[in-house]
């Protein structure tokens, strides 16, 4: 919401803590449920899944879900496998809960790298202005140029789809909304007078950039990196449906939307259920950010 | 305003020479260039013969320097797999790329500046909240997934539409569907963002208080100003569709750039791959200088500030 937008519950709610505020906040709660739920599934995914999610047993091969038993009076669905399993056999639920794991693995590691990267330039750019901002913008602007994409995989398929490789071509491409965000709250907390205050009785600058400047950019960095996460996650979703991200027999959410394609004229819940789970996960990342900046009255163009 | 063309047009031609060397490095750090040429099974008697054929002997700046040259006259070298010249086979799939491009761009923003006007001039409403909603879903949804349940819905069960090729316009509209609703977020929120703090401005307050009519005060002096801000992202945007077809085209099977590079990808075929994401950063870089300039056109405050 913008910042202009008047605020319904009005003064009151500015002396209430973050926690009492952010408890009044339907749309964040309703986030930060929807990840602690996907979140600890992926966690716990080695207990919860029925089976290995790598067992391929050719006897079950596109046994529907258990609720096309119900619905539709199919034969073969049962609760040996509640969610199906694939053309190979393999337990559509077991895989699933690794597959939101690696996506969760994935998307915390590019937003770890990503914000780094970004976050250092960003900030570098805001505080010393001049020769370094002039700098950071001209690669900042290189990089938007690169057609993200389209390098990611054609990175990915030189150097071959493993995790480590993903992690590492996505932090390098996705840094980019972190430094132009940073770069900006960092300028205006600059001109505040605590940082002149703090330059004039003689901190170091390394002291200022993590004491002072730091906890007053914490929101729009939290806000940045909800949203860059959820773009990694889409991304290795669309690399791995590309055919060049994870690499089969590994559970990817993209991955098995690849090899769910074939099947989708007669096995429509191959690509609805994995699809159902990314959109939920990204939904619900995308929520707790849109909660924060709501609650910190942020812009909505960070 | 001549001073700050100027000034754009520079970094422009850093950016673009930026990207040229970094695609060039890449490319010929991650694979042997030879090898490549050879496929599998060359003997190094073969490797040595290609090195000397094509020049990937040479010091890598000399061959750098050769390339920007002859990409730079428009030759950018041959297919590998095709076998034929790279500007040939960009020049056929182009047209698709850039009819899909304008088709999705021009949905999107048919639907979200509307959508994002409505949504400022009546803040809280059932129209806002519906657009808001919309933005929520848009951004969560995988592009992919989106065309593969449009492909489910009207392809199959209605049988509506064709679900792949390029044949027809009809074949473009799924296709340009899935490829907008990415951009209708972010056109929306901005439409909404600007007129909203446009409308809170003395001018406008100025322009109600003499008894302008309504609808004069939001299209004539209103929206003008929040459209500034529209030119640049709609730039932008449209980089991300070229760059983004590569997902679409390759879930409609549509031959344009983005199913090529795909395919030049998973072949290997290299000086497609470099010249497809020089072409795309050299339209992305036109595109936000043309939109820099626009708005310095439309703004003096750029142009004189």
């Amino acid at each position: 919401m913008s910042a202009s937008v008047p605020d319904i519950e009005g003064e009151p709610a500015r002396n209430q803590g973050p926690v009492a505020r952010a408890r009044q906040h339907p749309v964040l709660l309703v986030g930060i449920a929807l990840f602690t739920v996907i979140a600890l599934a992926a966690l716990l995914a080695p207990v919860l899944a029925p089976h290995d999610p790598y067992a391929q047993d050719f006897t079950q091969r596109r046994v529907p879900p258990v609720w096309y038993a119900w619905l539709y009076g199919s034969p073969k669905a049962s609760w040996l496998h509640p969610l199906g399993a694939d053309n190979l056999g393999r337990d559509y639920l077991s895989r699933l809960l690794y597959g939101t794991r690696l996506s969760l693995l994935i998307g915390l590691a590019v937003m770890t790298a990503s914000g780094l990267i970004g976050s250092t330039l960003g900030i570098a750019a805001g505080y010393f202005g001049g020769r370094v901002d002039l700098a950071v913008n001209l690669l900042l602007t290189t990089r938007l140029s690169i057609p993200l994409v389209l390098v990611a995989l054609a990175v990915v398929s030189l150097f071959g789809g493993s995790i480590g490789i993903i992690v590492a071509v996505l932090g390098l491409l996705l840094w980019d909304r972190f430094a132009v965000v940073l770069r900006s709250v960092t300028m205006q907390v600059s001109r505040q007078d605590f940082v002149a205050a703090a330059r004039v009785i003689g901190c170091s600058t390394p002291y200022i950039l993590l004491r002072e400047i730091l906890p007053n950019i914490l929101a729009p960095l939290i806000v940045v990196a909800t949203v860059e996460m959820a773009l990694a996650v889409l991304l290795e979703a669309a690399l791995s449906f590309l055919g060049l991200g994870v690499q089969p027999p590994e559970p990817s959410l993209g991955l098995m939307l690849a090899e769910g394609k074939n099947d989708m004229f007669f096995d429509a819940w191959m690509i609805t259920i994995p699809g159902v789970v990314l959109f939920v996960l990204v939904l619900a990342i995308n929520l707790i950010g849109d909660g924060i900046r709501d609650l910190m009255a942020l812009d909505r163009t960070t | 305003m001549l001073a700050y063309t100027l000034q754009r047009l520079g970094i422009a031609l850093i950016v673009v020479i930026a990207v040229s060397a970094l695609t060039f490095a890449f490319t010929n750090l991650a694979v042997d260039p030879a090898r490549a040429v050879a496929g599998e099974g060359a003997t190094d008697q073969d490797l040595a013969r290609i090195r000397a054929e094509y020049g990937f002997d040479r010091p890598p700046v000399t061959q750098y320097l050769d390339w920007l040259g002859s990409t730079a006259t428009g030759n950018l070298g041959n297919s590998i797999r095709q076998r034929r010249p790279v500007v040939d086979v960009l020049a056929e799939a182009f047209p698709v790329t850039i009819t899909l491009s304008c088709a999705a761009m021009t949905l999107a923003l048919l639907i979200a500046v509307p959508l994002g006007i409505v949504a400022a001039v009546r803040p809280n409403s059932w129209i806002d909240r519906f657009s808001q909603g919309l933005a929520v879903i848009g951004m969560a949804m995988p592009t992919f997934w989106f065309g593969l349940l449009m492909i489910m819905l009207f392809g199959i069960r209605l049988r509506w539409l064709p679900i792949s090729g390029d044949a027809t316009l009809v074949h473009f509209v799924m296709p340009a569907i899935a490829l907008a609703y990415y951009s209708i977020p972010i056109v929306m929120r901005l439409t909404r963002a600007g007129m909203i703090d446009v409308l809170a401005t003395d001018y406008i307050r100025t322009a109600r208080a003499k008894g302008l009519l309504p609808g004069k005060v939001l299209f004539k002096h209103a929206l003008r100003n929040a459209m500034l801000p529209l030119v640049s992202v709609t730039a932008v945007q449209f980089g991300h569709l070229l760059a983004g077809s590569v997902v679409v085209e390759t879930v409609f099977a549509l031959h344009g750039v983005g199913f090529l590079a795909w395919q030049s990808i998973t072949q290997a075929d290299l000086p497609i791959i470099q010249a497809i994401v020089l072409v795309l950063a050299l339209i992305y870089v036109v595109l936000v200088l043309l939109a820099d300039l626009l708005n310095a056109v439309l703004d003096p405050r750029i142009r004189l500030g």
